[in-house]
């Protein structure tokens, strides 16, 4: 389709827009004394004036919102295509081993990061470290590492918060997933108050 | 601290946008439903105005949010969620008027607007039931101009009115350049501003 970039323009030859941007200023010499400028104006400030009702009343309306069935038909697709990412092998003994899905693991990291004030926890991979070993190993051996991306309040220490946040991560996959936390590498990706 | 305390993640409400939104990218759906709740009403009113139907509406709205799931984790930029999420909005707006559109569209007479029905108490109307009356009346005219404008043009006026979004996101959420946004908010506002005064 061929766009067609002209403004449209008064008799007068000003454009809608200038006539537009000069609604809220008191009228010019020009404007006072041309027909064309003070018929749009008028006609411009009375639609400014509907388009600000409309606006005002649209975000009150509650009547203007989708029936409550749209986010469950969301929500249920959303449950039932969820994403746990990889499953990392926790566990592995005679009798069999035990594996616990990335997301799970990110859950932890997340919590982990969210006890530290000033930081907040964003994307998260978490990775095997691959084994050297090949026998069956016990529990709390194997090794992960960690990638997480952060944003901090600006303001924030970064060098030492990042080396306590290292430090809550090792000890949050210790207790609750028991497993070491190899590397950890840290991304401050944005500033989360500015 | 109790390492072995339950995991209990911040809620969605006390972070920042751009934290939940990493957060649904890597599939947590508390941060999602957070989302999909801050969303929702504004994705609605933008397709009602376009589509001027409920049921069209809502399934855009329930179509984007689809999308939204499934392709969150390919967004690389989450400051552009919102931007992203009108533009799809937007498109399926597009879609389902371009569908429509081998049929004659009939505009419905601003009696049968559901949107203003019962609700609007026009603000500053002072509680006097003729100014009432009378703004109430100049909201649905606006409503019903917005239906004889060009799609394009339509989406352009909503998303620079109703939704107070910048030049430059509405040039990317269209994918045309803010000179066209400009041309087209300019034609948008003569030609309503035309159709509002023969109502006066």
């Amino acid at each position: 389709m061929a766009i067609d970039q002209t403004i449209p323009r008064l008799g007068c030859g000003r454009s809608i827009d200038e006539a537009w941007a000069a609604i809220k200023e008191p009228p010019t010499a020009h404007e006072n004394g041309c027909v064309q400028c003070r018929t749009a104006r008028a006609s411009l400030a009375n639609l400014a004036e509907a388009t600000r009702r409309l606006r005002d009343n649209d975000a009150e309306d509650t009547s203007l919102q989708p029936h409550h069935v749209v986010k469950d038909a969301v929500m249920n697709l959303a449950r039932a295509e969820v994403r746990r990412g990889n499953l990392l092998p926790v566990y592995r003994g005679d009798q069999g081993g035990i594996a616990m899905s990335e997301q799970a693991i990110i859950s932890v990291i997340w919590f982990g990061a969210d006890a530290l004030p000033g930081v907040r926890a964003r994307r998260c991979r978490v990775h095997p470290v691959p084994d050297i070993a090949d026998g069956p190993r016990p529990a709390g051996t194997a090794d992960i590492s960690v990638n997480l991306r952060i944003a901090v309040a600006s303001g924030t220490d970064i060098p030492g918060t990042a080396e306590l946040l290292r430090q809550r991560i090792i000890s949050v996959i210790t207790a609750h997933v028991g497993l070491n936390a190899g590397t950890i590498n840290i991304t401050v990706e944005d500033f989360y108050d500015v | 601290m109790d390492e072995r305390e339950p995991v209990v993640l911040t809620r969605p409400e006390d972070l920042d946008e751009a934290t939940v939104v990493a957060r649904a990218q890597d599939g947590n759906l508390e941060a999602f439903e957070y989302l999909v709740e801050a969303y929702q009403g504004r994705l609605f009113r933008l397709a009602f105005r376009m589509l001027h139907d409920r049921g069209d509406a809502e399934d855009v709205v329930q179509d984007t949010l689809v999308a939204c799931w499934r392709k969150l984790p390919l967004l690389k930029n989450v400051q552009a969620f919102s931007g992203w999420l009108y533009q799809m909005a937007i498109n399926r707006c597009l879609d389902s008027l371009r569908r429509r559109s081998s049929q004659a569209e009939v505009v419905q007479e601003s009696a049968t607007l559901q949107a203003t029905a019962g609700s609007s108490t026009g603000p500053g109307a002072g509680g006097d039931p003729a100014r009432e009356a009378e703004i109430s009346c100049e909201m649905d005219g606006l409503a019903t101009a917005l239906l004889s404008l060009p799609p394009e043009q339509r989406a352009c006026w909503l998303l620079r009115e109703i939704h107070e979004r910048s030049y430059a996101e509405i040039a990317a959420t269209l994918k045309v350049s803010e000179q066209t946004v400009r041309g087209r908010l300019a034609r948008a506002r003569a030609q309503l501003a035309e159709k509002m005064s023969q109502w006066q």
